[in-house]
């Protein structure tokens, strides 16, 4: 059955919000960060600041020397968590048939049979309405219809903010010329460096692409990759709730560049806790640890490690952690000074299924990080915590509590 | 950051009108306050619920035109409270 398929997207929906919520950041360039600290991330730039180079991932010093007048805000979780669910409640209440992409998108089947919604720009039209009488008249969506989910979210990137575009089915393969291939979703600088050095530089180019060659060099996402660019769903659409959890992440911005990695490693094992005890809460243990470093000046490299079988152990990510950082040292993609790090963990099983350690100190282990968790979940995170920790957990308190006053915490 | 709070001693005087049929973002369009010696009109520009504890509170964000309000409602105790202002003050 032919399907019309539209991709929602709230425009810069933190920081939008922001401006809802207080009209004297209307038409200012404003920006959202995690935590109210000296050097922080910039979570979410308004289209203001984004014309002015402010980028999400840009730390604050950055960010303020691009625009001296930027509003920066602490975020305010609850209040996006309400939007994004009045947000698909109007979607689903509109077309029947709703995905969720993310807090802030989703795609909505415009040619439900319930609806009966006619065609399909007057339903978008009314969609954008609909979205500035339930969450304010500042907030605005681009939408993209098309035949398939990756049709239409590449449809809605051409023109933001507030902007609607329509590809029919049969404009597709032409249209798809015209689009580099890191226009498409999952394709980043390293992929789009490796399909060029392929001759492949189009989306339509890699959709005439052999799909043999394309897995030998991808591997099953070289198949994934082949339908993308014919403007096929490698995914097909799936009406109901939010996908199932990917993965775990925790990331810092340090309150001074580190020289090296091992001088950050008391950061690091803070935040390889904090994803193991999130990840053990939610009854996860995961195969996949994914490292993330930054410098000051935004040079970034990351890379990740599959390990031989799931883990829910704080330190085993430490050391995976540690190994990715060696890697990276050896092709020289490590920075000089950093300033971030980033600790996420992906590919989840069902922990309680997972098989006991073979050895007994290995038991041991397991039972007395159940008991930790149980000490924390009664008494509060990191009443009780492995000595490892002590050094991180004391910077991260100080670093907390101190804001501007870094005197203790700098590298000697 | 350029939103301030209000002293504990600052008090405020509130009135406020509910629309009982509408979707919580609609069921209260405007409050009148009386903060400072002076009587203000607030348009509600977004509203929504936040868990504060074992407790349930309202977080409501008003403008009178010139000056953004952050206030916080608590359905319990029926306690209102002026938690932020951003009047251009630096």
């Amino acid at each position: 059955m032919a399907r019309t398929i539209a991709h929602v997207d709230l425009n810069a929906c933190f920081a939008s919000l922001e401006q809802q919520s207080n009209p004297r950041l209307r038409g200012r360039p404003t920006a959202v960060v995690r935590k109210a600290q000296r050097v922080s991330v910039i979570s979410a730039p308004s289209y203001e600041a984004k014309r002015r180079g402010v980028r999400t991932g840009m730390t604050t010093p950055e960010a303020k020397r691009r625009c001296p007048e930027l509003r920066v805000l602490l975020e305010d979780p609850t209040k996006y968590l309400a939007a994004s669910e009045r947000f698909f409640e109007l979607l689903h209440d509109l077309t029947g048939a709703v995905e969720t992409f993310s807090i802030d998108e989703g795609f909505a089947d415009l040619a439900h049979p319930l609806r009966r919604l006619g065609d399909p720009v007057w339903a978008a039209e009314r969609i954008k309405r609909e979205i500035r009488h339930r969450l304010g008249e500042w907030m605005t969506v681009s939408i993209g219809v098309g035949p398939s989910k990756v049709v239409a979210k590449l449809a809605g990137q051409q023109r933001k903010p507030d902007g609607l575009v329509r590809i029919q089915e049969d404009e597709v393969p032409n249209w798809l010329e015209t689009l580099a291939v890191d226009e498409a979703c999952g394709i980043a600088e390293r992929t789009k460096d490796r399909l060029a050095a392929m001759g492949i530089r189009t989306l339509a180019d890699l959709g005439r692409a052999d799909v043999m060659r394309l897995r030998q060099a991808f591997g099953i996402n070289g198949y994934f990759l082949h339908l993308i660019g014919q403007g096929k769903d490698p995914v097909p659409f799936q009406a109901g709730g939010a996908p199932p959890r990917q993965g775990f992440g925790h990331g810092r911005v340090l309150p001074w560049p580190w020289p090296d990695f091992a001088g950050a490693r008391d950061w690091l094992q803070v935040l390889c806790h904090m994803v193991a005890r999130r990840m053990r809460a939610h009854g996860n243990a995961a195969r996949v640890v994914h490292l993330g470093v930054e410098s000051a000046d935004g040079w970034g490299s990351s890379k990740q490690r599959c390990l031989p079988v799931a883990t829910d152990d704080e330190q085993v990510v430490v050391e995976a952690c540690r190994r990715i950082a060696e890697g990276l040292e050896r092709q020289g993609r490590l920075p000089q000074e950093i300033q971030y790090i980033g600790v996420s963990v992906s590919k989840l099983y069902d922990r309680t299924r997972q098989p006991l350690p073979l050895f007994p100190q290995g038991r041991a282990r397991h039972r007395l990080i159940d008991a930790m968790d149980t000490v924390n979940d009664r008494f509060g995170d990191l009443s009780v915590y492995f000595g490892g920790l002590h050094e991180g957990q004391r910077k991260m308190t100080v670093h907390a509590a101190n804001r501007g006053m870094y005197r203790d915490l700098q590298p000697a | 950051m350029d939103v301030w709070t209000p002293d504990r001693d600052d008090p405020l005087s509130l009135a406020a009108w509910f629309v009982p049929a509408k979707p919580l973002e609609q069921r209260l369009p405007w409050l009148k306050v009386h903060w400072r010696d002076e009587w203000r009109r607030l348009q509600v520009t977004f509203h929504h619920q936040a868990d504060r504890g074992d407790r349930r509170i309202h977080c409501i964000s008003a403008y009178d035109g010139s000056t953004y309000y952050r206030l916080e409602f608590d359905p319990e105790s029926l306690v209102w409270k002026l938690i932020g202002v951003d009047d251009g003050a630096e």
